[in-house]
């Protein structure tokens, strides 16, 4: 079996770290060796998050090859193109069109780079994560439906992603739940 | 009931530590060894502290390991340093509890000064260096560490880097029976403990002594082991760098280091006899490998292997094979995502002020470092810990205008170590001044309390030092306290300090942002 390998990226403060405990405990219920890799060292201070999770089998180092990552889950969209050199044929990269403007660039508009023509591949899916996360009343949710995209095209349903779930975030169950299968039916609607 | 959990590498060293049977755990916040101590402090029927600095930590432990229970001491790469005129001198004493020192080294300066190795520091105090490779190990190794402390009488450095302590893993634990905690008998005897000439000679020989002992324990030891493999190419390598070279040469002969000083010389003459071509996989410096060749023991490693930065498994493939493969998108120029100091951070406006009056800032460690970034660029010094004070002092001491000299420096550093370079200002009659950016907490770590701020640890109150009260004590005759967010009264009252004579201190007072916010 194969080692699946995922990139989940963003900026400090989006949940990245939480998204990849869910993430990876889901492959731990399921009884596969799991790793998990990520840098949180200035993080706190608006810089970029970055964390791998790979299961399978048996899982030695927790930083996958450079060309094997089978997914990119970025949570903002300029840190999806600063992925892209993770990015081999057929990585299917899904990302949270949400633009959060970093320090060096003086307003979002000018200079702000668009996934779309910078990063040339065909499976890209842009989805209006947060957007649909406000839509709920509460923008938090915006983890649990990008979990829920990414899950569309894993091993994983609805009652896996709970038992995770509920092990570190005990609010707002059903919420989260509604989250997790918007997020697989917006990949869903992409894919069709 | 067996557990099983995704730990990461510093909280499967907090579950070791605590199934061994540790009685007290002491550290100082520091990325990324933090966790450890945090995650200690969660168990029932354990002391744990943020002490004030690392030698501190290490002396407060070494009294419990007197008084015969176990005790861990967790701290960063460079907190060693800090700790290591205590730790050189341990290891002549030794220990009666098992005492372990838990320090986290940064290869790639994630969030560190320097890339330091400490494999060298436990080698040169003569003490076991014991290194693990996921958390699974973390967490047998730590407490294997209690048991080889106990044995050889002798303090043990568990050395980890930022790969293992923040890398999460599966650890299988059992904790339905509660962990005994050994107590020994408190033993002092004066002539092991007092190092004065007389006794330190004899137990400079009983070191010596001990070094046989555990070179004879490094070659039986399960710390050490090996794959068999492939042989036309075999590797030496330890920590993280083991599962790099797992993933890059499966199927070949690995000989895995548990146990960094001593080397097993032995085991590893007979592993590379069988091997066609051996190199060593290491991060930093080529610490195993220059031991290895000094023992005579021809072995080629940093020919192939970088000494800056982290490795991963593309660069020891590459590195190895001299190739490399990549079938991946090219990297997108993207604008760049520099950490900053918070939005509502109330200590930007020191910073302002500062940059507005073209000072020369000696600086020090915490978030505030991000002052030397623009839209700031007013910080011209940051070595270590406490260091502004001493650097100003200097700077002004060589001929420079004091009115145009300050350091800057955080509550928790200057609790950490500022204090001593204040009292050397005050003896020797020094001229400058220095500004306490107090948050009431250390925020660079995760907002830790310390000292002159905050609860303890485990949640009891503290009794916070009275940092003005301090001040005027060692003599500082002008104390000043001012809200940051005052921009104005802030700009005029550093003007008017820089112009005093004599040792003189602003404390900017605003509660970090992120602990307002967060708690």
């Amino acid at each position: 079996m194969k080692a699946t390998n995922i990139l989940i990226v963003g900026v400090g403060g989006q949940g990245i770290v939480a998204a990849s405990d869910i993430i990876a405990d889901m492959a731990l219920t399921k009884g596969l060796d799991v790793k998990k890799s990520e840098i949180h060292g200035m993080s706190q201070r608006g810089g970029v998050v970055s964390s791998f999770v790979r299961y399978g089998e048996k899982i030695y180092s927790s930083i996958p090859f450079r060309d094997e990552i089978d997914f990119i889950l970025s949570f903002e969209e300029m840190e999806s193109i600063r992925a892209a050199e993770y990015i081999n044929n057929d990585t299917i990269v899904i990302v949270n069109t949400q633009r959060i403007k970093p320090a060096t660039l003086h307003s979002i508009t000018e200079g702000y780079p668009d996934a779309k023509t910078s990063i040339k591949h065909d499976r890209l899916y842009l989805i209006d994560a947060i957007g649909e996360a406000k839509k709920t009343g509460n923008e938090k949710v915006v983890n649990s439906l990008m979990i829920g995209a990414l899950s569309y095209f894993l091993h994983f349903d609805e009652a896996d992603f709970m038992v995770s779930l509920q092990k570190r975030v005990k609010k707002m169950p059903d919420e989260n739940r509604t989250a997790y299968n918007k997020g697989k039916e917006l990949v869903k609607n992409y894919v069709l | 009931m067996v557990e099983k959990k995704l730990l990461s590498g510093d909280e499967a060293i907090a579950l070791g530590a605590y199934e061994a049977g540790v009685a007290c755990g002491f550290g100082y916040p520091g990325t990324p060894s933090t966790e450890i101590l945090e995650a200690f402090a969660t168990f029932k029927d354990v002391y744990a502290e943020w002490s004030i600095n690392e030698k501190v930590a290490l002396e407060n432990a070494t009294g419990v390991s007197l008084a015969g229970s176990r005790s861990i001491v967790t701290m960063k790469h460079v907190g060693l340093n800090v700790a290591l005129d205590a730790f050189m001198t341990l290891a002549y004493t030794g220990i009666n509890g098992g005492l372990v020192v838990a320090s986290a080294d940064d290869p790639g300066m994630h969030s560190s000064q320097n890339e330091q190795d400490n494999r060298y520091l436990g080698k040169f105090a003569n003490v076991p260096v014991i290194e693990p490779s996921d958390s699974s190990e973390a967490r047998t190794f730590t407490k294997q560490a209690f048991e080889i402390s106990e044995r050889f009488d002798l303090p043990v450095l568990l050395r980890i880097t930022t790969r293992t302590a923040h890398s999460g893993s599966i650890v299988e634990f059992d904790l339905s029976n509660k962990p005994v905690k050994p107590k020994k008998k408190m033993d002092i005897p004066w002539d092991k403990y007092v190092m004065m000439p007389l006794n330190a000679k004899k137990r400079r020989v009983v070191l010596v002594k001990k070094q046989e002992e555990l070179r004879a324990f490094a070659e039986i030891t399960e710390l050490n082991h090996e794959d068999a493999g492939e042989t036309d190419i075999g590797f030496i390598t330890s920590g993280v760098s083991y599962q790099y070279v797992r993933e890059a040469f499966p199927g070949k002969a690995v000989f895995k280091l548990g146990l960094l000083n001593p080397l097993p010389l032995k085991r590893i003459d007979s592993f590379v006899s069988r091997v066609k071509k051996v190199y060593v996989v290491e991060e930093v410096e080529p610490y195993i490998e220059d031991y290895l060749n000094a023992a005579g023991i021809k072995v080629e490693g940093k020919s192939k292997i970088p000494l800056i930065d982290e490795l991963n498994p593309d660069i020891v493939r590459s590195g190895i094979l001299g190739t490399k493969q990549s079938n991946t998108l090219e990297a997108v120029k993207t604008p760049g995502r520099p950490p900053q100091l918070c939005p509502d951070c109330g200590h930007r406006g020191v910073f302002k002020v500062l940059n507005e009056l073209k000072l020369t800032v000696a600086g020090d460690i915490g978030c505030y470092t991000l002052g030397a970034l623009p839209p700031f660029s007013a910080m011209h010094t940051c070595i270590d810990m406490g260091s502004s004070i001493n650097h100003a002092y200097g700077i002004i001491k060589a001929g420079e205008p004091s009115d145009k000299v300050v350091a800057v420096i955080g509550d928790s550093t200057f609790m950490h170590s500022g204090i001593t370079g204040i009292a050397n200002a005050v003896y020797n009659n020094g001229s400058m001044l220095t500004i306490i950016l107090d948050n009431r907490t250390t925020a660079m770590t995760g907002r830790q309390p310390h000292a002159a701020a905050g609860d303890t640890l485990q949640g009891a109150p503290g009794h916070n030092v009275d940092i003005e009260a301090l001040l005027h004590a060692l003599g500082v005759m002008d104390v000043a306290v001012v809200d940051p967010f005052d921009g104005k009264n802030l700009k005029s009252l550093v003007e008017e300090y820089l112009k005093k004579q004599g040792v003189r201190v602003i404390i900017a007072r605003r509660p970090c942002a992120l602990m307002v916010k967060h708690g």
